[in-house]
Order: C-alpha cells, then structure tokens, then sequence
C-alpha cells in the first residue's frame, strides 16, 4: 500500500571558515575603454562565483557587466583565495572586490574632479558617468576618468582589496564566534513509501535559501534545485558501505566486496528520480556582505535528506537512522514495527 | 565467419559486449561479427495469435509499438523500464537474451509469454523457449555460429513488475512477469517468472498450481504469492539483501499476476 507523508527540515551554515583565518584577495583594474580587468585567486567550480564578482563590480562602477573581464584560479597570475569552501566566496571575495574596487574609484573620482574642476567627494557614479552631486552639467564617463588617470594623471586605476573574515576560535568549552554571519535553508518534502516494497518516492519538494542580497536570482534558484536534488540522492540512494551497518548495529550481510565499483552500483538520482522542486530564496540584508548578500551554496544540500526521512517517519512511523533510506532498511524498519505491535 | 573464427561473438546493439571490452584487455583471437545492419531481423509483424519480433528490435522499438503494448503487455512494460533511453535504443531483442543476465527485464517478461526463439545455425534451423536457452549467468546452451533470428511471442494478457534502485538507469534488484488466461474470473493457465533472485530466471511453479483454477481476488492471489519464495534462490549483492529479496519477491508476483488479470479484462 503506498502512504504518503510530508516532513520537514532547516539549518543554518557558516558563510566563513570557522577557527580559521581566510582571507581574500582581488587585483581590479579599468581600462582606459571603461572595461575592467578582475583577477582573483578564487575557483569556481561551477557555482557560479565568477559571474557574481563580475555582477558586482559592474553593480559598482555602473557599467554592463559585459565590460567586466574575470581572471581565476592561476597561482601563477592570481592573487592568494583561500579556497573553495564553506560556502565564502560571494561574501569574502565580494568584499575582497568591493575594496580593491573602491580603490579604482577613488583614482577615478580624483582624475574626473580634476578634469571636471569639482571634488573628488562631490562626485557619484551613475549609468557609466562619474557626476557631480550639486552641478549636474558636470559629468565625465567613467572611460573617460580611466583615461585621464592614467595618461594626464599618470596614476593607474587599479586596486589591490582584501578581506579578512572576523572569526573567534572556540575556546575549551567549544564557544567562540566561528563565522561573522549566518545563512539559513529549509526543505519540506512530500514523499510516498510503498510500506510492502520499501520502497521511497520524493513526489515534491519545496526548497528555500536565506541568502541575504540575492547577487544572481537564477543562479540561487540553481543552487538550490540542484542541492535539492543532490539531497535526494544522498537520501535514497548513494552509499558506498552497503549493509556495512544498520538502525541497530553492523548487518550480518556485510561483506567488503559489496562496495560499489562503478556509477552504476551507486545510483545517483536520474531525471526520472527528479520530484517536482520548488526552489526560491527569501532574501534578508546582511550588514557585513557585499551589497548585503551571504551565500548559496553546500547548504543547499543540506536540508533535503532530513526532510525526506521526516516524511518516511510522518509516512509509516519508522525512523531511518542512517542514510541512505534504501528499500532494504525502509522495509526492514517497517517489519521490525509490525513484529512489535502485532506482538 | 564465426566458425572460422574461434574467438567470434555476435555483434548487434553492443550495449554488453562493447562495455565489457571496454578497459579490458582484447582477447588474440577476438572477431566481432557484425549483424546490426540487417534490416530483415529488425521489425515487428502481427499473425492472428501471435507477434513475430526480429532479433534486432531495440528495446525503444518494442516500447513504441502499439502490437505490443496490446498484445504483450509485459514485453512492452519490461522494455520501458529496461535501462535509460541510450541503452534502449541500441539494445537488441536478440542480444538481450544471448548476454543471459539473470536481471534481464525484458528476457523476464519473454520467458512469461512463452516466447519461442527460431534460431539458425550451421546444423540447420530449429525452435527453442528461453528457458532452454539460458542455461546459467552468460551462459547459453547456443551451439557456435547459431543465431536467434526471430521470437514468436503469442499474444496474450500479461504484465511486469521491477524494483531498482532507482526510477530508471538500474538493474533490477528483482523483477516479475506474469502471463494469464482466463475464464470469466477464473483463472484457467498462468505463468509467472521472476529475474534476478537466482541464477536464471525462474518459473514460480508453486504459485501457478496454486493459483490454476482459482477465482482472482486480491486476498487469494497475495496469499498464493508467496509460495513464490520456494521457487527462487537470492543472493545479497550490491544491489540488495538476499532479506529483502526474499520480502519483495511475492509482493511483486502478485502485483504482476493481479495486473495481468486486469490486462485479461478481470476488475477489481
């Protein structure tokens, strides 16, 4: 008979290395065109790091993010990231750009006054013009104060920014202060279980990130239908220790040659696997992130295997106490339960 | 040419040949023999009571044929849940049963309609069930150089359950097909097979005497079911528990016997 349940599940992460320090650092150049040159050290392994700094430096200067060029991930020519983790790169590289960018701002605004006979503090940034705040016939292009600085000037605009994430190390007792903000996910999945075959159906699930400023809305909602999917997957079926252990201790089953050898023993969702996913982010502002942003990243994988296993609970009244809840220990559980009520 | 070469294997789809060259070492004396391209062996016709399947139709091709989904209810179920669709559309019939895995879904459903293969071979033509043929895991009681050239796969109400790791791209941790006849309610033959919980597909002998002659009801057929666990011989393997196989397997024959009946016009 197929029972349907819903569970659910939330979680807050760190957006910075807690008890470590780990800085950022960016290098952002304009060139006399206006275009601006950005070399980090970060990696983006798909997430979509690189496209949020070149959004935020293009939010910066006012200019088509077309007119930002990113370079990444080159020891050789990059500056020092301290790596691709705990879901820091929007925040820490995003402050790390958005200081070497106001470094450039400040050798553009001197070179505009100059040429502009105003102040450097008079002026603001709008739609690629660098204009003054109380004389509106006084503007410049941004290109234009590029030039300028470089050639009249002789002052290149370019800036060197980092950004060191405040963190206190935990003391004896486990406390300190281990990332300067927080950001937060939540699943609620509704699944069917087979209670004869164990086996476990997610039909929808509905997926929401807290990520302060979203810096790229499509790119969030990315993240999070594909954690969402990853959660699933590590929920019902990844598993690299098959019957190794189980709810109540090692499986008599157990045998090393079991471990999977290829994909195909370790069964990643399919299409076919995919539920309906609702995925959107509630957006907050975060007062340290840049332009108010936090993250989207590891955490949204988190919360779906957790909700997934309080539906199974909310479905047939078992508690699956390891992942993943494959057809075996589902049905396992469910006959465990009937053996001590029909008892 | 494969009795010239000692070495010579049949190459039709490639969906286990290839992958299982693949990253090993090539045997000396290999010689693949090409059969996919003969058109002949690759389709599907209709006689009054039965459907005439080419070694050649791919497992897409039987999942997109109406004939089939009529009157082979449990080859067209099989098929579409065999596999992903890049499988599916190389994946031979005829392969299907020469690669003798005891998981095959659609070997499964075949060895339920009763389906005769027509081989040809060097000693002439002859007529064999599946069941005759698979004599163990990959292995085939085929003489060198034979050939299973057609199925003869008489129509009939039948159906097909699987249970996998997964929704698609797996390999069954157990399967089931069942064919009916009936009378009115009443169950006048049945055969019912299951994969993948020994070491060829097995006829479920017991639940079929049991079940001859019987009124269908859920109650009746789901008790008979599970005679069906003196029939098989699971083992645990990467993919499930020889437990859990031992649970699912009558769950799954009656599902498929109480499907075939609805197929055969029987309603709950």
């Amino acid at each position: 008979m197929i029972r349907k349940g819903r569970g659910i599940a939330g979680c807050l992460y760190s957006l910075t290395v807690p008890n470590a320090p780990n800085p950022c650092t960016a290098n952002v150049l304009m060139r006399e065109d206006g275009s601006v040159n950005i070399q980090m050290g970060i990696v983006d392994i798909g997430q979509g790091a690189q496209t949020a700094m070149c959004m935020m430096a293009a939010e910066f200067f006012t200019i088509p993010v077309e007119k930002v060029r990113i370079y990444t991930a080159d020891t050789h020519a990059t500056p020092y990231d301290f790596g691709t983790l705990s879901s820091r790169l929007t925040f820490v590289g995003g402050r790390a750009l958005l200081n070497a960018c106001q470094q450039v701002m400040d050798v553009l605004k001197s070179a505009a006054a100059m040429q502009l006979h105003t102040l450097p503090e008079r002026l603001y940034c709008e739609g690629g013009f660098l204009k003054d705040k109380y004389d509106p016939a006084k503007m410049l292009p941004i290109q234009a104060a590029a030039a300028i600085s470089q050639f009249v000037c002789r002052k290149m605009p370019m800036g060197q920014g980092e950004y060191y994430p405040f963190n206190v190390p935990a003391d004896e007792n486990g406390c300190g202060e281990p990332s300067v903000s927080y950001y937060y996910h939540a699943s609620v999945a509704d699944v069917e279980v087979d209670d004869e075959t164990g086996v476990v159906t997610v039909k929808e699930i509905w997926s929401a990130v807290d990520c302060g400023k979203a810096i790229n809305p499509s790119a969030v909602v990315g993240q999070c239908d594909g954690g969402t999917l990853q959660g699933i997957g590590w929920a019902l079926g990844e598993d690299m220790y098959p019957y190794c252990t189980h709810n109540d201790g090692p499986a008599p089953e157990f045998d090393p040659d079991f471990r999977p050898r290829n994909l195909s023993d370790y069964p990643l969702p399919t299409t076919m696997d995919a539920p309906e996913i609702h995925s959107m982010f509630v957006e907050s502002h975060d007062g340290e992130g840049p332009y108010g942003a936090k993250a989207a990243g590891e955490i949204c994988a988190n919360t779906a295997a957790p909700a997934i296993v309080n539906a199974i609970h909310d479905a047939v009244g078992v508690w699956i106490t390891e992942l993943p809840a494959t057809p075996d220990k589902v049905l396992r559980a469910i006959r465990e339960k009937q053996e001590k009520e029909g008892a | 040419m494969l009795e010239a070469a000692p070495g010579g294997k049949i190459l039709a789809g490639g969906t286990d040949i290839l992958v299982t060259l693949n990253g090993n070492a090539v045997p000396d004396d290999l010689t693949l023999v090409h059969i996919g391209e003969i058109a002949e062996l690759r389709r599907i016709t209709e006689t009054e009571t039965a459907l005439k399947i080419g070694c050649l139709v791919t497992d897409t091709m039987l999942a997109g044929s109406a004939a089939v989904e009529k009157y082979a209810h449990a080859l067209w179920q099989a098929a579409r849940e065999s596999a992903g669709p890049q499988v599916r559309n190389r994946a031979t019939v005829g392969g299907n049963i020469g690669t003798a895995s005891p998981a095959a879904d659609v070997v499964c459903a075949l060895e339920a309609m009763d389906a005769v293969a027509h081989i040809v071979g060097p000693g002439g033509e002859r007529d064999a069930r599946l069941g005759e043929i698979i004599t163990g895991p990959k292995k085939t009681s085929l003489a060198r150089g034979e050939i299973i050239t057609e199925l003869t796969v008489p129509k009939g109400a039948s159906a097909f359950e699987k249970i996998g790791k997964r929704q698609a791209m797996t390999i069954s941790i157990a399967n089931a097909a069942a064919w009916v006849e009936l009378e009115g309610d009443t169950i006048r033959a049945l055969r019912v097979v299951i994969g993948s919980a020994a070491p060829t597909h097995v006829r479920a002998a017991e639940v079929e005497a049991a079940l001859t002659g019987q009124k269908v009801s859920r109650a009746v057929v789901e008790e008979k079911a599970r005679l069906a666990v003196h029939s098989i011989s699971p083992l645990t393997d990467q993919r499930a528990t020889q437990w859990y196989r031992t649970e699912v397997v009558p769950v799954m024959v009656a599902r498929a016997i109480l499907a075939a009946c609805e197929q055969g016009g029987w309603n709950t």
